[in-house]
């Protein structure tokens, strides 16, 4: 904000992108945004096509949380380049969506683990998953005495 | 050139969000639905930014974080309501 | 002081915060400040108190290393599912709890969350156990331990638990 009628002329005069610093900024900032565009595309891309909820909950929460990282980032870099000083509002939203994303994604996954959402039949240690939707850990329904090789027999079994 | 770029991201964004679409109309069970409102919300993000990258003005950001902020509300609200729900059956 | 200032780090965080998103002027210096200072006196009831940081350097140094992961993992889980369904084989395993803090055991599942190609989905009641979807699960022991020497280890000795 440090030029105002530079910043009125762009803002609400100006229709498209104007006055670029320099041939790096742009290539730097150009980069950035096809691959942050690119790793959207695949999170959706994912959540189409892969099988069963469970997988379809890896896509958004990895893919797109780094796609929308890294298109901020350009952002950053352009205004920041533009205006002079550190435009810091895309470091705040990137942050907050990377704290909330595993929190998303953990309250989805609860909600579809007690709505007992089918598995891809191939899923190894399924059993895990019913525990988990009760809430029991893994060694209270083993009558053995000795808790880590419960564990062991219990991760053996779909072998 | 950055012009043709920002377009070029703002295709790739849109036909993710088709996508996501896509799913939120077929998906077999209300969670897939609620994640793909989820993804939809992230996206659209991501849009706005473009937004104001195409137009040079940094106004954009505010309905951004606006839009962060309620996104992840509205999901954990819906993933709550889910898990209540099922709780009191 | 302890009246007046119930959660100083708090009031610390949301004035810079305020200023970070509304630009450093004098205005805003005085209104955050008025802000930072009311906001934790009305909601200080309402905040547990949870176990502090012990080492700052470690958890700078924890954070840059899960950003280097996060890049990681995304490449990663992008190439899995570029990769036709058939070569998926995902799976659930049981993590084993060291950590019984509330504040680091949720680090430790959002870091698991935000790397591996894992997604922490359940914790088990008494809280020793934690419920992990893997997109592909080759050997469960195998990332079990990478999980607790990379992430569990750290936290533990950071939060000194």
């Amino acid at each position: 904000m440090s030029n105002i009628a530079e910043w009125f002329n762009n803002s609400l005069l100006g229709s498209t992108v104007i006055s670029i610093p320099s041939i790096w900024v742009d290539g730097v900032v150009a980069l950035l945004l096809l691959i942050g565009s690119g790793f959207m595309l695949i999170g959706s891309w994912g959540l189409v096509k892969l099988p069963d909820f469970f997988t379809r909950l890896h896509a958004p929460t990895k893919a797109s949380t780094l796609g929308i990282g890294a298109v901020l980032f350009a952002s950053l870099i352009w205004f920041s380049v533009r205006d002079g000083g550190l435009q810091i509002h895309e470091l705040v939203i990137s942050l907050f969506l990377f704290l909330t994303a595993p929190v998303s994604a953990y309250m989805m996954g609860k909600a579809a683990l007690h709505r007992q959402q089918p598995n891809l039949e191939r899923t190894r240690n399924v059993h895990l998953a019913e525990l988990a939707a009760k809430q029991q850990s893994p060694a209270a329904n083993d009558k053995k005495s000795d808790k880590n090789s419960d564990k062991k027999s219990a991760f053996h079994q779909t072998e | 050139m950055l012009t043709w770029v920002v377009i070029l991201s703002t295709v790739l964004v849109g036909i993710a969000m088709i996508l996501c679409l896509y799913r939120l109309f077929i998906g077999p069970d209300i969670t897939d639905r609620i994640l793909a409102l989820d993804t939809l919300y992230i996206n659209s993000i991501a849009l706005i930014i473009l937004l104001g990258l195409y137009h040079g003005s940094a106004l954009y950001f505010e309905g951004a974080l606006l839009m962060a902020m309620l996104g992840f509300v509205s999901t954990s609200a819906l993933a709550k309501y889910l898990l209540r729900g099922d709780l009191i059956e | 002081m302890r009246y007046l200032f119930p959660m100083p780090w708090h009031s610390v965080l949301l004035w810079v915060v305020w200023l970070l998103l509304n630009g450093s002027s004098a205005g805003h210096m005085v209104l955050g400040a008025v802000i930072a200072f009311l906001i934790p006196l009305v909601t200080y009831r309402y905040v547990r108190s949870h176990r502090s940081v012990s080492k700052p350097g470690g958890m700078a140094l924890y954070l840059l290393r899960l950003l280097k992961d996060i890049v990681i993992a995304n490449i990663d889980v992008a190439r899995k599912i570029l990769a036709p369904n058939d070569k998926l084989s995902p799976g659930w395993i049981a993590f084993p709890l060291s950590i019984q803090e509330p504040f680091p055991a949720t680090l430790l599942a959002s870091s698991i969350s935000l790397t591996p190609g894992t997604v922490s989905v359940e914790f088990s009641s008494d809280r020793k156990w934690l419920y992990i979807h893997a997109l592909h699960l080759e050997n469960e022991a195998e990332l079990i331990e990478f999980i607790r020497r990379r992430y569990e280890l750290p936290l533990k000795e950071i939060f000194a638990c």
